[in-house]
C-alpha cells in the first residue's frame, strides 16, 4: 500500500516495524507498529476490532470515530511527523486510498519503579524520585502542583534522537523574560541527539566553562516543586531522572530537601555545617602547607613540634606530599564510584586502611597530611553537588598556598571570589544573597526560617508574584 | 576580539603562569620547611668584649609528642655575627620567632636589644629577665631545672605577670621605657635557688607558681628536703628589679623595693598583698589579701614640683587571722586593715624612690609624667633629685 | 538592590564595536548598588592609610604620626563630599559626563592625566603590598615573582565589570569588619599606654616636614569616579556613604594612635613588621600572637581590593583615553607596566620611599586628589543645567 510504503521507506531497516493488514468492510488497511515501544495487546485488539467492525466505515474520518473511540487517536498527514510518532511509540492506521494517518497512541516500555534517588537521600520527607520516563516525571510533578497556573511545553531536541523535552514553570510566578531566554536557548540547540539532561547544560549556561555550576540539578520532585514555587523553570528531559532548574543561585548547593522536613533550627545548624565544611574543604590543605612552608610563627609550638616529628626524613616536601595524599584520595574516590558493589568493601579497605595506614608507616606520607586531607575529604561530602569543581579547586589552592603561602592562598581565593561575583545566570546574581545583599532573602540562605516567616519569594530570583503568603 | 581568540589568549596565560609556578624556588628547595627550622625557646644576651648569644632550643625527640632541650652559646663581634653564628652552631636556620623570653646578662648594653627587635625575627612581645651575673649561665640552669620539672617556655614569667604582682616587662616595653623621658626601664631579676638534692621534697614546678600564698610573691619552688648529697637547683626566684639605663645595668632593686615600682608602673593587678595591722593595741602581722584590681596614676604639679602618686587598689583579704579580726568588730577591723594596707604600700613605693634614687634612675616613670604634660617645665627645670612625691593611696576592702 | 531585569554586558567578553570606541566605550549597564558604595569608600577611607603609612609617619617624625594621619584623613573626608554629591546627582557616567562638557579631546586629556594619576596611586598599593609580605609574611621570597601572582588578581579585576568588583567588595567586608573587631579587640584588651602620644607636637619642625612630605598617601576616594552614573542610590545612601568614610578614616586613626603610643618613645625600631595590632608582635606561645597576624593578613585583603580599584580604573581610563573597549589587553599591558615599575624601579624601599615623598608628589597629589572630585562636581553641575535647558527648550518647542 502506497501510504504504508511511504512510511517503511523512511527506515534504513523496515524491518524495525511490524505491518499488521486487516480488513474492515470494502476498505483494507495496515496497521503499522514499532513491536519494541508500543503495547502488543493494543495492536492486536485494535485489529480485532476493525476487521470485527460491523458499522461500514469509509474514511479515516469514520474510523476513529465509531472504530477507534476507545483509544487517543490524532490525524495526521505529516510523514515526517507520523514517523516520529512511530519511532515514539504509537500505532500508524494507514487506509487505502487515504493519504492521512490515524495516530493511535499505543506507548508502553518497561521502566524502572519510582525509588528514592541514592544521589539525594533524606532521613525525614518524600522518597520519591524521577525516572527516565517523561512522562512518569511529569505526572510526579503534576501530583504535587494541581494548578492551571502550570505551563509544560514539549519540545524535541536532537536531530535522531528526538527527546522529548518538557519545560514547566508557574505562568503566574516565573518572569517571562526567564522563559523566553531559556526556550530560545532550547531552540537554538542543533545536535544529534540529547542522552541526558545533561547535555542541555552547557546550551543553557551563560558561561558554560566555568568550573562552577550555573544550574540547578535535582532528581526529587518536592525540590522541583519547591523551585517552581519561587519562581524556576524546569526542564525535563525524557531519558533522564536529572531535572534541570534554572535560574541558580550559589546558596542552592547548601541547601537540601532535609532541611525543610526538620526543625528550623536543626536546619539552620546543619547548613552553617555545611558553609564551614566547604571552607575546611577548601582552605584546610592549602593553609597546612602554607603554614609548613612559610609561616612557622602561626604554628603553636607543641604543634610544631608534632610536626617536625611527623615529617622527620620524609622523602616529599610539604607540597608534594600533600599533593600527593589529595590526590590518593581522589583516586580512591573515584575507583570507589566506579567499582562493582561486590568488591566495593574489600577495595574500601584496602584503600583507605591499608594505603593511608602502611603509607604512613613506611615514611611515605605523614599522618598530619592523612589526617588533614582527610578531614577536607569529609567537608567536602557535606555538599556533594559540590565535590566535583570543589576538588579541583581544592588542588589549585594547595599548589598555590604551597608555592605562594597565605598570600598566594588569599590572592587564589580573591580571584576566585571575584570570578564569582561576576557570574549572573538569567538576571540572578550568582553570590545572591550575599552579594549583592538581600535581606529578606537571608531567611533561606544561611538560616532556615520557619515556613510562617518566609512570607516572600526570594528576591535573588527574578519573578512576577513576589508574594508567597498572606 | 573573538571569544576563540580571547579563550587562546587565557589558554596561553595558564600555561605559562602554571610553568612559572612550577619552577618558583619554593618547589625546587626543601630549606623552606619546618623541619630545617630549630625552635628557639629562651635567649641570652651577654656583653663585654663581644657579643654573645645563648640559645636554648627544643628538639623533637623520638618519642612522639615529647621534646628534648639543650642549649648553644656563639660570639659575634655585633650582634648580627652572632645570631648568624647560631645558626651555623646550630646546623639549621634558628627559629626566633618562638622565643618567648629573652635573658640578658649583667654585662650586656641594652642597645644591642633593640637590635635584637629589628635585625631578628625575636618578636616584641617577648618577656624580659635579667640575670645576676650571665645569661648562660642562667639559661643553663634554667634547662636542668626545666627538664626536671616539664616547665616549657617562659610559664613563670608569664605567671609572675599575671598573677604574682611583679613588674615585668616585654622588649619593646623596655626599649619604649628606656626610650622615654625618664630613661629608666626595668626587668625582673631570675635567680636560680639552690639546695641539697632531696629523696622525698618535691621542688615546686618551675613553670606554674610564682605566687604563693603569705610573704613575698615572685618565688616558685620550695625548700629542698633533708638528706642527699649535693647542691642542685631547686627552684626559680623573681623577686628583684634590675634597672637600666642607656649606658647599662645601673643597680638592683631589693623584693620591697621592686613590688613598689610593680605598684605604681606594672599594669599587672593581681597577686597578694600582705601586711601588719594595728588593732586594739595589738600588731598583727601578716594578715593578707588577695589583689583584686589596681588602678594607679602620676599626677604631676610643675607649679609646685610635686608628684602625685594615685593608688587605687582593691583587695580581698583571707586568711585565719583575718577572719578573727573581722569577727571581733567588722568596721574597726577595716579600717585598721586599710590602714594596715595603705603602710605597706605606701612604704613599697617610697622605698622603690629612694632606692632608686640612689642609682640615678626613675622606675616609677615620673620625669616621663612630667614630660608628657609640661614638656617646658622638664626641660628647662625639671631634677628628679629635688622632686617632691605625694601619695594619695585608696584601698577598697572586698 | 541592584536591578535584576537588565541587558547582558558584553564588554568583558563581547568584541569591540566601532560603534562604542572613541564616545563612552567604557559604559557598562550594570550598575553598583548603594550598599555596594558605602562599603567600598569604607575601604578606600581605611585600608592603605592603615597599612604602611603609619609607620612612614612615625619613623619621620615620632609620636605625633597619627596627627599627620588625621590630617590626611580629614583632607580626603573633605573631598569626598563633592563626590558624594556627584554621585548622588549624575546619571551620566563620568566619561560621558567630561566629554559632553569639555569636549571629547579635553576630555581624554583630562582622563589621561587622571589615569597617570591613579597609576601612582596603584603603584603606591601594590609597593605597600610587596613591602609588607615581602619583610612579614613571606620573608626571603623573591619581590619579582610575588608580584606576578598579585598581577593576576588585578588583571583579572580589570577585565570585569564594575559590578564585580563591587561585589567582591561586599562579601569580603564582612570578614574585613570581624578582622577589624578581633585587632581592635586584642589592642583594647592587651592595653597600651595611651599617654605616650603625649605630648603633642614637640618637635614643630619634624612634624611640619613630614605632614607636607606624605600627602601621597590622599586621593584614596579618586577611583570613586568610576560610580558617577552607575549607582542606584536611595534616599540616605549619601548619608552612609559620609559615615563610612569617617568610621573607616576613625578606625585609621585608632590604630595610627595604638602604634604612635606603642613606638612614639622608640621611632627607630619600627619598621614594616610592625603595624596595626602587631604593634606589640605577641610572642606565639600568646594566643594572641596568631590571632593577631592572621587578622592582619586577612584584613590585608582590603589593601588587595584597593589596589583592585586603582588598577581598574586606571584601566578604564586606558580605555577611553585610546577608544577601544579591548579591556583584556589594556588589562595585560597595565599589568606588565605596573610589573616594570615594581620591579626595576620600585623595588628598593628606599627609592619607593623617595618617590613617594618627593617634592613632586607632594604638590602634585594633593591637588590631583581635591581637583578630581571638584572637577566632577562642576562637570555634573554644568551637564545638569545643560540637560535643563534642553528640557525646557524642548517643552517650549512641543508646547
Amino acid at each position: 500500500m502506497e501510504t504504508a510504503q511511504r512510511i517503511l521507506d523512511k527506515f534504513s531497516t523496515p524491518d524495525n516495524v511490524v505491518t499488521h493488514e486487516f480488513k474492515c468492510g470494502k476498505r483494507s488497511g495496515v496497521l503499522i507498529v514499532q513491536p519494541d515501544l508500543s503495547d502488543a495487546a493494543t495492536a492486536r485488539a485494535v485489529v480485532f476490532a476493525l476487521e470485527n467492525m460491523a458499522k461500514k466505515l469509509d474514511t479515516l474520518d469514520d474510523f476513529n470515530r465509531y472504530a477507534l473511540l476507545e483509544y487517543d487517536v490524532t490525524i495526521s498527514s505529516d510523514v515526517d511527523d507520523c514517523v516520529n510518532k512511530l519511532l515514539n511509540g504509537d500505532m500508524l492506521l494507514c487506509l487505502e486510498g487515504e493519504s492521512r494517518y490515524a495516530v493511535i497512541n499505543a506507548r508502553k516500555y518497561t521502566t524502572r519503579g519510582i525509588t528514592e534517588p541514592p544521589t539525594e537521600t533524606v532521613m525525614r520527607g518524600p522518597r520519591e524520585g524521577f525516572i527516565e520516563d517523561l512522562k512518569t516525571n511529569l505526572s510526579l510533578l503534576e501530583r504535587r502542583l494541581k494548578t492551571p497556573d502550570l505551563a509544560i511545553e514539549r519540545m524535541e531536541i536532537g536531530r535522531k534522537s528526538k527527546t522529548a523535552i518538557a519545560l514547566c514553570y508557574l505562568s503566574s510566578v516565573a518572569d517571562e523574560k526567564v522563559i523566553k531566554n531559556v526556550k530560545k536557548r532550547l531552540e537554538k540547540i542543533d545536535i544529534d541527539g540529547i542522552v541526558d539532561s545533561h547535555y542541555l547544560v552547557p546550551y543553557i549556561e551563560e558561561k558554560p566553562l566555568s568550573l562552577f555550576n550555573q544550574t540547578g540539578l535535582s532528581e526529587k520532585p518536592d525540590i522541583v516543586t519547591a523551585k517552581l514555587l519561587e519562581g524556576r523553570v524546569a526542564i525535563f528531559v525524557d531519558g533522564s531522572p536529572m531535572v534541570i532548574t534554572v535560574p541558580f543561585v550559589v546558596v542552592e548547593e547548601f541547601q537540601s530537601g532535609e532541611d525543610y522536613y526538620q526543625r528550623s533550627t536543626h536546619g539552620t545548624f546543619v547548613r552553617l555545617l555545611r558553609y564551614l565544611g566547604l571552607i575546611l574543604a577548601l582552605l584546610l590543605p592549602g593553609l597546612y602547607v602554607a603554614l609548613q612552608n612559610f609561616h612557622y610563627t602561626l604554628i603553636p609550638v607543641r604543634f610544631m613540634i608534632t610536626l617536625m616529628t611527623a615529617i622527620k626524613g620524609l622523602p616529599l616536601s610539604p607540597l608534594a606530599e600533600t599533593i600527593f595524599v589529595l590526590l590518593l584520595f581522589e583516586i580512591i574516590r573515584e575507583a570507589s564510584v566506579r567499582m562493582p558493589r561486590a568488591v566495593g568493601m574489600a577495595m574500601s579497605i584496602v584503600g583507605a586502611l591499608v594505603l593511608g595506614e602502611t603509607a604512613v608507616s613506611a615514611g611515605i606520607i605523614s599522618s598530619p597530611a592523612v589526617m588533614v586531607i582527610a578531614l577536607s575529604s569529609i567537608a567536602l561530602f557535606t555538599v556533594p553537588s559540590m565535590i566535583g569543581s570543589m576538588s579541583v579547586l581544592r588542588i589549585i589552592f594547595t599548589l598555590i598556598g604551597g608555592l605562594c603561602g597565605l598570600f598566594g592562598l588569599i590572592l587564589a581565593v580573591l580571584f576566585t571570589l571575584h570570578y564569582i561575583c561576576s557570574l549572573n545566570a538569567y538576571d540572578a546574581p550568582y553570590l545572591a544573597p550575599f552579594t549583592p545583599l538581600v535581606y529578606s532573602d537571608f531567611k533561606d540562605a544561611i538560616e532556615r526560617s520557619p515556613f510562617p516567616t518566609m512570607k516572600q519569594r526570594p528576591k535573588s530570583i527574578p519573578n512576577n508574584n513576589p508574594t508567597r503568603q498572606a | 576580539m573573538t571569544t576563540r581568540k580571547k579563550l587562546l589568549i587565557y589558554k596561553v596565560l595558564l600555561f605559562l603562569f602554571a610553568f612559572f609556578i612550577a619552577f618558583m624556588p619554593s618547589t625546587a628547595l626543601r630549606n623552606k620547611e619546618v623541619n630545617s627550622r630549630v625552635i628557639v625557646g629562651i635567649l641570652g644576651l651577654d656583653g663585654g668584649e663581644k657579643v654573645s648569644l645563648t640559645a636554648q632550643y627544643v628538639m623533637p625527640t623520638e618519642a612522639q609528642g615529647s621534646t628534648g632541650k639543650d642549649t648553644v652559646t656563639v660570639e659575634g663581634d655585633t650582634l648580627d655575627e652572632a645570631a648568624e653564628a647560631l645558626n651555623t652552631a646550630l646546623g639549621r636556620r634558628v627559629e626566633l620567632g618562638h622565643c618567648s623570653m629573652v635573658i640578658v646578662g649583667k654585662d650586656a648594653k641594652p642597645e644591642l636589644l633593640g637590635s635584637l627587635m629589628t635585625a631578628t625575627d625575636v618578636t616584641a612581645d617577648v618577656w624580659m629577665a635579667a640575670a645576676d651575673g650571665k645569661a648562660e649561665d642562667l639559661i643553663a640552669d634554667l634547662t636542668e631545672f626545666m627538664s626536671k620539672t616539664g616547665a616549657t617556655d617562659a610559664d613563670f614569667i608569664a605567671y609572675s605577670a599575671r598573677k604574682a604582682h611583679i613588674a615585668t616587662n616585654t622588649l619593646l616595653g623596655f626599649l619604649s621605657d628606656l626610650g622615654s623621658a625618664s630613661k629608666t626601664a626595668y626587668m625582673p631579676l631570675v635567680e636560680m635557688q639552690s639546695g641539697k638534692a632531696s629523696e622525698s621534697g618535691d621542688s615546686g614546678s618551675g613553670g606554674g607558681s610564682g605566687g604563693g600564698e603569705g610573704g613575698d610573691s615572685g618565688s616558685s619552688g620550695g625548700e629542698s628536703g633533708s638528706g642527699g648529697e649535693g647542691e642542685q637547683k631547686t627552684g626559680m626566684k623573681v623577686e628583684k628589679l634590675a634597672l637600666y639605663d642607656e649606658s647599662g645595668r645601673v643597680g638592683v632593686l631589693d623584693s620591697t623595693s621592686a613590688r613598689g615600682v610593680a605598684w605604681v608602673s606594672a599594669p599587672v593587678e593581681k597577686g597578694t598583698v600582705c601586711s601588719d595591722v594595728e588593732f586594739n593595741g595589738k600588731t598583727i602581722k601578716g594578715v593578707c589579701g588577695r589583689l583584686l584590681k589596681k588602678h594607679s596614676s602620676v599626677k604631676v604639679d610643675q607649679k609646685m614640683g610635686i608628684a602625685t602618686i594615685k593608688i587605687k587598689a582593691f583587695i580581698e583579704p583571707h586568711g585565719d587571722k583575718f577572719n578573727s579580726l573581722f569577727a571581733t568588730n567588722s568596721s574597726k577591723a577595716n579600717e585598721a586593715l586599710i590602714a594596715g594596707y595603705k603602710k605597706k604600700i605606701q612604704g613599697e613605693v617610697e622605698s622603690a624612690f629612694s632606692n632608686s634614687l640612689a642609682s640615678n634612675s626613675d622606675p616609677l616613670f615620673i620625669g616621663r609624667e612630667f614630660y608628657r604634660h609640661c614638656p617646658d617645665y622638664y626641660k628647662s627645670q625639671y631634677d628628679y633629685n629635688n622632686i617632691k612625691i605625694k601619695y594619695e593611696i585608696e584601698i577598697s576592702l572586698k | 538592590m541592584e536591578t535584576t531585569q537588565q541587558q547582558t554586558n558584553n564588554s568583558a567578553l563581547g568584541s569591540e564595536t566601532t560603534k562604542n570606541a572613541g564616545t563612552t566605550n567604557t559604559r557598562e549597564t550594570k550598575q553598583a548598588s548603594g550598599k555596594q558604595l558605602v562599603a567600598i569608600i569604607f575601604i578606600l577611607a581605611m585600608a592603605t592609610k592603615m597599612f604602611l603609612l603609619p609607620i612612614f609617619l612615625i619613623q619621620s617624625t615620632g609620636r605625633d604620626g597619627y596627627i599627620i594621619l588625621a590630617v590626611y584623613g580629614a583632607f580626603d573626608l573633605v573631598t569626598l563630599i563633592p563626590m558624594i554629591i556627584t554621585i548622588k546627582k549624575c546619571d551620566v557616567d563620568f566619561f560621558e559626563l567630561l566629554s559632553s562638557v569639555l569636549g571629547k579631546v579635553g576630555a581624554k586629556i583630562v582622563v589621561a592625566i587622571i589615569g597617570l594619576f591613579l597609576f601612582f596611586k596603584l603603584n603606591t598599593a601594590v609597593a605597600e603590598i610587596l613591602n609588607f609580605y615581602g619583610t612579614n609574611v613571606l620573608a626571603d621570597f623573591d619581590t619579582s615573582l610575588m608580584i606576578i601572582v598579585l598581577l593576576v588578581f588585578l588583571a583579572a579585576a580589570g577585565t570585569h565589570t564594575l559590578r564585580s568588583l563591587s561585589r567582591l567588595n561586599e562579601i569580603i567586608m564582612p570578614i574585613i569588619v570581624v578582622c577589624l573587631a578581633v585587632l581592635v579587640a586584642i589592642v583594647v584588651l592587651t592595653g597600651f599606654d595611651l599617654g605616650n602620644i603625649l605630648p603633642a607636637v614637640a618637635d614643630k619642625k619634624s612634624f611640619i616636614y613630614a605632614l607636607i612630605k606624605h600627602p601621597a598617601w590622599v586621593g584614596d576616594f579618586t577611583p570613586l569616579v568610576l560610580f558617577i552614573g552607575r549607582t542606584k542610590t536611595k534616599k540616605f545612601t549619601w548619608c552612609f556613604a559620609a559615615g563610612s568614610g569617617v568610621i573607616g578614616t576613625g578606625i585609621a586613626v585608632f590604630f595610627a594612635i595604638a602604634l604612635s603610643a606603642a613606638f612614639g618613645n622608640v621611632p627607630m625600631l619600627i619598621d614594616s613588621t610592625t603595624n596595626l595590632s602587631n604593634i606589640l608582635q605577641f610572642s606565639v606561645g600568646n594566643v594572641y600572637g596568631r590571632l593577631d597576624m592572621f587578622s592582619s593578613v586577612v584584613w590585608s585583603v582590603s589593601v588587595f581590593i584597593e589596589a583592585a580599584l586603582f588598577f581598574y580604573a586606571t584601566c578604564r581610563c586606558v580605555s577611553f583615553v585610546i577608544g577601544k573597549n579591548a579591556h583584556l589587553i589594556i588589562s595585560l599591558c597595565t599589568c606588565v607596566a605596573t610589573y616594570v615599575v615594581q620591579v626595576f624601579a620600585l623595588t628598593d624601599p628606599m627609592i619607593f620611599s623617595l618617590a613617594v615623598t618627593s617634592d613632586a608628589c607632594a604638590v602634585i597629589t594633593p591637588v590631583m586628589a581635591a581637583g578630581i572630585p571638584v572637577l566632577a562636581l562642576v562637570c555634573a553641575l554644568i551637564y545638569n543645567k545643560k540637560q535643563k535647558n534642553n528640557t525646557l527648550a524642548a517643552g517650549r518647542k512641543s508646547a
